[in-house]
């Protein structure tokens, strides 16, 4: 029977996937999560937050066979309970007055805490009692028939008021669930109408930690759970996603929740963006600490750990798009090569990208640079025996954008001409410098402004990047961006097949194959990925989707000429321009304030729906280093565009890395609800400019990788 | 029902130690045929009866 035509990299959002089942690769944070302590998890968008999740919750350790090929439900000793706060908790909750309804009370806000906190606690109840209810029906738990009529009698008779809200008295885990499930609708619905102060009266009476104490507590002591340690009492451990939701009241009641949980009650907090949340508790000095919880952020998962993970992850997809009866046998240790991204993409450094710019170009100046490269490659053997293993005698390999910024060095640090006189005899006079590490690595430093540089004065509009270590760094530690731009190598490759009638459809073949994908699909595929990324900007269901586009097309046209303007000698003296240092401006000098608190607010927003990434920058004073204050909260808060943009607006696949001043005043103008400027408008003062001063004592706490 | 009370999955083990003929529907037949009796109380008896909870009340 034929099979529809299927992308294996779509859907890339975990919501999108029609039979509920996505692909889960188990990670070594995955591992971090299971065990004992709490964490909070923080990641821009497509970091992977839900899947990391869902990895350690009963659900799909029960049911997702691409889990259950790695996983086992008895190697943790906890079950794993995913909740989807906004799926139970209304906005509404968040916006009550608390003064106005306790006029007597010396602290307004513990009331709040005492109220929000009885709806996590009920939402946590009602979901570990569901989850026990099933999986000891899947035989994964196990508990007698006495026990669970008397959990349920005992939590009633310790709190009365949960019998308010059913018809009958509960007596099983699954009819007490349902009436805690009526209760928190209540509680929603109370807040939406304003009618909290009639509510309250019927809630049950309880300190904040003591109803989901109580109830998890005798729930983990009459099960069992038959663990690879033998049969233990589970914990419960509840992993609450899209906690970004929260605001500050509510974030400090997750905290304090935190801080007082203990054994065999856990938790997993996640949210989008960077862990700014500082553990601030509603218990006087008692901040939440490095004991009560583990913090991750996804965003500085280490380059390695990112690609094991898109390799794993892309085989996972092609896999299973096989369908099951030509899949071939794969275990537990192999499924993560199944698709070898390095056999299937190659790999493409920056000289073979020059090389494919230079191989096509008939101008002088690229014919200069073969020469160069090759005259240069001969010298560098004589300087260091291990670049010739980098670059083979007899191999198509040459040192292209080492030359190429020898030949405009004019040896000073930083200092390059454009002269077109022949200069090949100085670039080999200057190559002997080559034999000190720090001169090495300065020049690959600049190793993607090279690239970028050559290709504008070669008039090159759309450069030629492919290959998996491509692919990899254009996604930005976002695994949804690296399965977009898959998704679209896959089309245009796709496209480019002839139709056969084999018994294989077209995505079965591609997963099966091992022939390497041809560098013109990938070419297609990640630039259109890239143009999409932009033009999807205004499909967001935004009050203002153009604020953020004009936002992100301005940044994106000035990185561009910030890295790629052969008129400005900063393009190759500091390379890779483009961390926007936000400045905060003194409120007397604002010239509108409301552009400015827009302007604010479409950074944020831009920020959470991954477009841009935020960079830490330090200042130099003296010797010390402080934080560079900023508008936001978090101090030293710089802005770059997600490197997905990187082919769209022509600058280099590694983003940006060095930073720039943006005038807040300035940036507003472009996100004013009336009259914003143009891009261009917007563009025009900041490029007479040139050169740019750029403020050397700016520094920035990541430096570049030099290795690619 | 000597244990006062006891999930499906124990009793179809019990029915079918008896006579390992029994297949679910009959046992679900004898369980509600002993409700109706008022020999027994079904717990989620709205739910499918591999989440049934039966109670003696003898």
């Amino acid at each position: 029977m034929p099979t529809p035509p299927i992308n294996p990299f779509r859907p890339t959002r975990w919501e999108h996937h029609s039979d509920g089942r996505p692909l889960i690769w188990f990670t070594k944070t995955g591992e971090l999560l299971a065990g004992d302590k709490s964490a909070y998890v923080y990641g821009s968008r497509g970091s992977g937050k839900t899947s990391l999740l869902r990895g350690i919750c009963w659900e799909d350790l029960l049911d997702n066979p691409s889990l259950r090929l790695q996983r086992s439900f008895g190697d943790s000793r906890h079950v794993g309970i995913y909740i989807r706060l906004p799926d139970h908790v209304a906005a509404s909750l968040g916006f009550l007055h608390w003064r106005d309804l306790f006029p007597n009370a010396p602290q307004p806000e513990w009331e709040f805490f005492r109220f929000f906190s009885l709806a996590i606690e009920v939402i946590c109840i009602e979901r570990a009692l569901t989850a026990t209810h099933e999986l000891r029906i899947a035989g994964k738990l196990q508990l007698e028939a006495a026990q669970e009529l008397q959990l349920v009698r005992d939590t009633l008779e310790e709190f009365p008021s949960l019998s308010h809200f059913s018809d009958q008295p509960a007596k099983t885990f699954t009819s007490l669930a349902r009436s805690l499930r009526t209760l928190v609708r209540r509680m929603n619905e109370a807040s939406g109408r304003g009618t909290i102060e009639q509510l309250i009266e019927v809630l049950p009476a309880r300190e904040p930690y003591e109803l989901l104490s109580f109830c998890v507590g005798r729930l983990s002591g009459v099960t069992r759970l038959t663990s690879n340690a033998g049969s233990v009492s589970p914990g419960f451990k509840f992993c609450l996603d899209d906690c970004e939701v929260l605001n500050e009241l509510q974030r400090n009641s997750i905290n304090t929740l935190v801080r007082k949980s203990q054994f065999p009650i856990s938790w997993v907090v996640c949210s989008v963006g960077d862990a700014v949340d500082i553990g601030d508790t509603f218990l006087p000095q008692q901040p939440l600490t490095d004991a009560d919880r583990r913090v991750i952020s996804l965003n500085d998962r280490a380059k390695p750990d990112f690609a094991d993970l898109c390799q794993a992850v892309a085989s996972l997809r092609t896999y299973f798009s096989i369908r099951e009866e030509h899949r071939p046998a794969a275990n537990r240790t192999s499924i993560n090569q199944f698709f070898p991204l390095q056999e299937r993409l190659g790999h493409q450094d920056v000289n073979d990208t020059i090389a494919i710019i230079v191989g096509r170009s008939t101008s002088q100046l690229a014919v200069n640079l073969k020469n160069a490269a090759t005259a240069l490659r001969a010298e560098l053997w004589k300087i260091d025996r291990r670049i010739k293993t980098r670059y083979p005698s007899g191999s198509q390999k040459f040192p292209y954008y080492e030359a190429y910024i020898l030949l405009h060095w004019t040896g000073k640090e930083d200092q390059f001409t454009f002269r077109d006189d022949d200069r090949i005899s100085h670039m080999l006079a200057l190559a002997d410098r080559l034999r000190q590490p720090s001169v090495q690595a300065w020049l690959r430093r600049k190793m993607a402004g090279a690239l970028l540089h050559l290709a504008t004065r070669l008039g090159v509009k759309r450069l030629p990047l492919a290959g998996s270590n491509m692919v990899v760094t254009l996604a930005d530690g976002s695994i949804r961006d690296f399965l977009e731009i898959l998704a679209k190598i896959y089309d245009k490759h796709d496209a480019s097949r002839a139709a056969t009638d084999d018994k294989l459809a077209p995505h079965e073949r591609f997963a099966l194959s091992r022939t390497k994908i041809s560098s013109s699909s990938q070419i297609a595929g990640i630039h259109a990925a890239s143009e999409s990324f932009f033009n999807g900007i205004s499909a967001q269901t935004d009050a203002d989707p153009e604020a953020i586009v004009r936002l992100i097309e301005a940044l994106g046209r000035y990185t561009n000429f910030l890295q790629t303007s052969i008129d400005d000698p900063a393009a190759l003296s500091t390379t890779e321009r483009g961390v926007f240092l936000i400045e905060p401006i003194q409120p007397q000098l604002m010239q509108d304030g409301i552009a400015i608190e827009v302007a604010l607010a479409t950074l944020h927003k831009a920020e959470l729906s991954g477009y841009l990434r935020v960079n830490l920058v330090r200042r130099r004073t003296g010797e010390a280093l402080a934080e560079v204050g900023s508008h936001t909260k978090r101090p030293g808060v710089a802005y770059r565009l997600h490197r997905r943009f990187a082919p769209y607006f022509r600058f280099s696949y590694r983003g940006a890395y060095e930073p720039v001043r943006l005038d807040l005043d300035h940036l507003s103008q472009l996100c004013r609800p009336d009259n914003p400027l143009t891009t261009d408008q917007w563009l025009k003062p900041l490029v007479a400019r040139s050169p740019i001063e750029i403020d050397n004592q700016l520094m920035l706490s990541l430096r570049p990788d030099d290795d690619e | 029902m000597q244990h006062g009370q006891c999930y499906w999955s124990d009793i179809l083990n019990y029915a079918t130690e008896i006579d390992a003929a029994l297949s679910d529907t009959d046992v679900v037949e004898m369980i509600e045929l002993l409700a109706a009796d008022q020999s027994i109380v079904v717990e989620n008896y709205d739910l499918p009866c591999n989440q049934w909870l039966v109670r003696a009340e003898i």
